[in-house]
C-alpha cells in the first residue's frame, strides 16, 4: 500500500509540466523516505531525476517499495483536471493495476477522484555517483529560462563558459552570434535574485540548446537554479522544490571530435 | 542469403530480443552499414514507375548505365547524417571458398530466371517480365565501385572487408567502433554484432521512423543457447555457407540444439528415416558405406567428438565444422588497420555534383540542395552529440522485482483494486 498526501498539490502537475516533453513513459519510484523518477529521453542524451522526500508531505505511507509506469502525457491530463490550490493524495495497491489520484478544493467542498491506468515500463536505471564540481552557478531560475530561450533564435547550441569574470552562454548561427554574460552579484537584496559562482577551475561546455529549453519548463518550481559542471561531462540543472524535494536534468555535451 | 527463419524463430521464442526503435534513438551512435546488401536493395527497390503497359525501368544516366543504387545511398547516407548518425559503409571483399557451393546455386538460379525472362518477354508478361528482372538483378563491381567513389566524395568511410561484409560489421560493432551493424542480413548475429539493426527503409506511413533493433545476448539468452550453440543452430536453419539436414525446421532445430548441444551429438542420435543427412556433413561415413553398411551406427559414435582433433590432412573435414569456423573466425580488418578509415570528413562538393549530375544525370538543383543538407548535418555532427550512457552505467536490477510482481498478479486482476479504493477512506479519517 502506497499513500501521499500533499497540500501543494500543485508541485506535482508542476513536476509533470516539466517533464512530459522530455519523455513519453517513466516509472515512479516509491520507498518508505521518498518518491522519485529516474527517465531518459528518447535518444538518450538527457536524463531527469525527480525527487520528492516523505518530509514533503503531510502524510507519507509506503510499505513496500512499488514502481508505478506511467505515461507523462495522460498524467499530464489529469493533473491538469487538479486546481492549484488542491490538496493532491496519490494512492496505489501493491498489486494494483492503477494509480488513484485525488484531488480536494482547499476548503473541502469539491473533491474529485481519478484512476490513471498503469503500465509495465522496463527502463533502466542509472547509476549517478556523488561527484564534486568544478563550477557551481546559482542564478534566478528565470534568468536561465529568459537566456536559454534569447540563444535559441542564435543556434542550435549554446557554450556555457565559467570564468572568474562570471558565467557567459554563448550561440552562434547563420543569423550571427550572441553571448551573455551574468557576473556574481552576492549581495542582491532577495535570496533569489543572488547568483554565485563557486569555481575550482574554469570549464567550458557546449550543449544543445534543444534540451536546455526543455529544462526550463521546470522554471515554475522555484526561483532557483544551480547550473554544475565540470570537464567532459554531462551538465546538472537543478530545480530545487521547496526544502525537501528537487528536480535534475543530466545533459551530455557536444564534444569535438579531437579529443574523442 | 543470410540465415533462414532466424527472425521468424527469434520473434517467437525470443522476443525481448528484437524491438521496434525510433530512428532518432540511434543519435549520436555510429553504425557499419552492409554496403552490398543496401546496394542490392536499391537495385531492386529503386524504380521509375513504368508507363502503363511497360515494366517499372530502373533508374539510368544518359549512357543506359544504371544508376538506383547511387540515388538509394545518396539519399539514405544524408538521411542519417540528419539524425544525428555517423555511418561507415563496409563492402564484400572476396567470398569465403567455402560460400562457391552457394555462390554456384545462385548462378543456376540466374540462368533459370534469365530464360524465365526471356519467356514472359516474348510472351508479353509484364508483370512475370518485372518479376524476373528483378530477380536478375546483381550488385556487381561496378556497382560497388560507383558506390564507393560516392562516399568517398561525400566524405564518409568506406571500409573494404577482406572477405563478408557482415562479418566486418559485426566485428566492428563488437570492437565498440561502432554501435551496431546494420544489415538485412541475419548473418550479423551469427557473427555476434552485439546489436543488429533491420528494416532500414525510412519508410513512413505515420511520420514515425522506426527501425528494428535486435540484441544479441537477449537472443541467445531468450533462445537458452550459448554462442556455439547458437552458431550450430544458424547452421541447422540454413546459412550461406553449407547444406542443412533436410526435414529439421527451425523448431526441431531449436529443440535438437537444445537437447544435445552440438551438431556432432545431434547426428549420432538422429532418425536417419526421417531426416536426410547431406553427404557433406559426414565426408568420412562414404567409404564406410561402401566397405561395412551394418557397422555404420557404431563408427559414427566413435568418430564423433574426435572429427575436430585429428588432423589427417588427407580427410575431408565434414562441411558444418567449416561453416562453423567461417561463422567464429572471420577473416577481419585489425584494429590498427581500421581507426584511421574511421573519419568522417566534409564532402567535396564539386567533384560531387560533377559525379551525380554530369556522369549519373541527377537534377543538378536537387543534387544542390542535397548537398547542402549534407554539408550542414556534417557541420552539426562535427561537434557529435555524446549520450547518457557514455557516463552513466546501468544499475542492476533491484527495483526490477516489483514490476515483475506486477506482472504476476495481472493474471488475478479483479476487484483488488477496487477494494482498495473503498480504503482511501483513509484520507478523510486524517482530517
Amino acid at each position: 500500500m502506497f499513500e501521499a498526501r500533499l497540500t501543494q498539490g500543485k508541485i506535482l502537475k508542476q513536476i509533470i509540466e516539466a517533464i512530459k516533453d522530455l519523455v513519453q513513459e517513466a516509472n515512479i519510484d516509491c520507498t518508505d523516505d521518498e518518491i522519485s523518477i529516474q527517465a531518459m529521453d528518447s535518444s538518450h542524451v538527457s536524463l531527469v531525476s525527480v525527487s520528492l522526500r516523505n518530509g514533503g508531505f503531510d502524510h507519507f505511507r509506503c510499505d513496500r517499495p512499488i514502481s508505478l509506469g506511467f505515461n507523462a502525457a495522460n498524467m499530464g491530463k489529469i493533473l491538469k483536471c487538479a486546481g492549484n490550490e488542491d490538496v493532491v493524495t496519490l494512492k496505489a495497491d501493491d498489486e494494483g493495476e492503477a494509480l488513484a489520484l485525488v484531488f480536494e478544493s482547499p476548503n473541502m467542498d469539491r473533491i474529485a477522484d481519478f484512476e490513471l491506468k498503469l503500465m509495465d515500463i522496463e527502463n533502466e536505471q542509472l547509476g549517478i555517483p556523488d561527484t564534486e564540481y568544478k563550477c557551481t552557478v546559482q542564478m534566478p531560475s528565470s534568468e536561465f529560462q529568459r537566456i536559454i530561450r534569447d540563444l535559441q533564435v542564435l543556434g542550435e547550441s549554446c557554450t556555457i563558459s565559467c570564468t572568474k569574470e562570471g558565467v557567459k552562454f554563448s550561440a552562434s548561427g547563420d543569423v550571427g552570434t550572441g553571448n551573455v554574460l551574468v557576473r556574481q552579484n552576492a549581495t542582491a537584496e532577495k535570496e533569489e535574485e543572488k547568483v554565485m559562482i563557486e569555481m575550482d577551475e574554469p570549464v567550458e561546455l557546449t550543449f544543445a540548446l534543444r534540451y536546455l529549453n526543455f529544462f526550463t519548463k521546470a522554471t515554475s518550481l522555484g526561483p532557483t537554479v544551480i547550473l554544475s559542471m565540470s570537464p567532459d561531462v554531462p551538465v546538472v540543472v537543478e530545480y530545487p522544490i521547496g526544502e525537501t524535494g528537487f528536480i535534475k536534468y543530466y545533459l551530455a555535451p557536444k564534444i569535438d571530435e579531437e579529443e574523442e | 542469403m543470410g540465415i533462414k527463419n532466424l527472425a521468424k524463430l527469434l520473434s517467437d521464442e525470443a522476443p525481448s530480443s528484437i524491438k521496434s526503435v525510433p530512428l532518432s534513438s540511434l543519435s549520436g551512435r555510429r553504425l557499419a552499414i552492409d554496403a552490398s546488401m543496401a546496394i542490392y536493395q536499391f537495385l531492386i527497390a529503386v524504380r521509375s514507375a513504368g508507363a502503363s503497359g511497360n515494366p517499372a525501368m530502373m533508374l539510368t544516366n544518359a549512357d543506359g548505365e544504371t544508376t538506383s543504387h547511387i540515388q538509394g545511398i545518396f539519399n539514405r547516407t544524408i538521411r542519417f547524417y540528419v539524425e544525428g548518425i555517423r555511418p561507415v559503409y563496409v563492402f564484400d571483399g572476396k567470398p569465403p571458398q567455402f560460400k562457391s557451393g552457394e555462390l554456384m546455386k545462385r548462378r543456376e538460379k540466374r540462368e533459370k530466371a534469365e530464360e524465365a525472362l526471356k519467356a514472359a518477354v516474348e510472351g508479353g508478361d509484364v508483370e512475370e517480365q518485372e518479376k524476373q528482372e528483378k530477380r536478375l538483378v546483381r550488385a556487381g563491381t561496378r556497382e560497388n565501385e560507383d558506390c564507393m567513389r560516392l562516399l568517398r566524395l561525400m566524405g564518409v568511410p568506406v571500409i573494404k572487408a577482406p572477405c563478408e561484409a557482415e562479418a566486418q560489421a559485426a566485428d566492428l560493432a563488437k570492437k565498440g567502433k561502432v554501435y551496431a551493424a546494420a544489415t538485412e542480413d541475419m548473418d550479423a548475429l551469427t557473427f555476434a554484432s552485439p546489436i543488429l539493426i533491420r528494416k532500414m527503409t525510412f519508410a513512413s506511413s505515420s511520420g514515425k521512423v522506426e527501425v528494428q533493433q535486435i540484441s544479441y545476448d537477449k537472443a541467445i539468452e531468450g533462445l537458452q543457447l550459448t554462442h556455439d550453440q547458437f552458431v550450430d543452430l544458424c547452421i541447422l536453419l540454413g546459412c550461406d555457407y553449407c547444406d542443412t539436414i533436410k526435414g529439421i525446421g527451425p523448431k526441431t532445430a531449436l529443440k535438437l540444439i537444445r537437447e544435445h548441444g552440438c551438431i556432432e551429438e545431434i547426428l549420432k542420435c538422429l532418425n536417419r528415416e526421417k531426416y536426410v543427412v547431406p553427404e557433406s556433413y559426414e565426408p568420412k561415413k562414404r567409404k564406410r558405406e561402401e566397405t561395412s553398411d551394418d557397422d555404420n551406427e557404431e563408427e559414427e559414435k566413435k568418430e564423433g567428438k574426435p572429427k575436430e582433433e585429428e588432423g589427417e590432412n588427407d580427410e575431408p573435414v565434414p562441411v558444418y565444422i567449416e561453416a562453423r569456423k567461417l561463422f567464429n573466425q572471420h577473416q577481419v580488418l585489425s584494429t590498427t588497420e581500421i581507426e584511421p578509415l574511421l573519419k568522417w570528413k566534409e564532402c567535396q562538393p564539386e567533384p560531387l555534383k560533377a559525379f551525380l549530375v554530369d556522369e549519373c544525370g541527377f537534377n543538378p538543383e536537387r543534387v544542390q540542395s542535397s548537398i547542402e543538407k549534407l554539408q550542414k548535418a556534417h557541420k552539426a555532427t562535427s561537434k557529435p552529440q555524446m549520450r547518457m550512457d557514455e557516463f552513466f552505467k546501468a544499475k542492476p536490477k533491484a527495483a526490477g522485482v516489483d514490476n515483475k510482481k506486477r506482472k504476476v498478479e495481472e493474471d488475478k486482476k479483479g476487484g483488488k483494486g477496487k477494494k482498495g479504493k473503498g480504503g482511501g477512506g483513509g484520507f478523510y479519517k486524517k482530517k
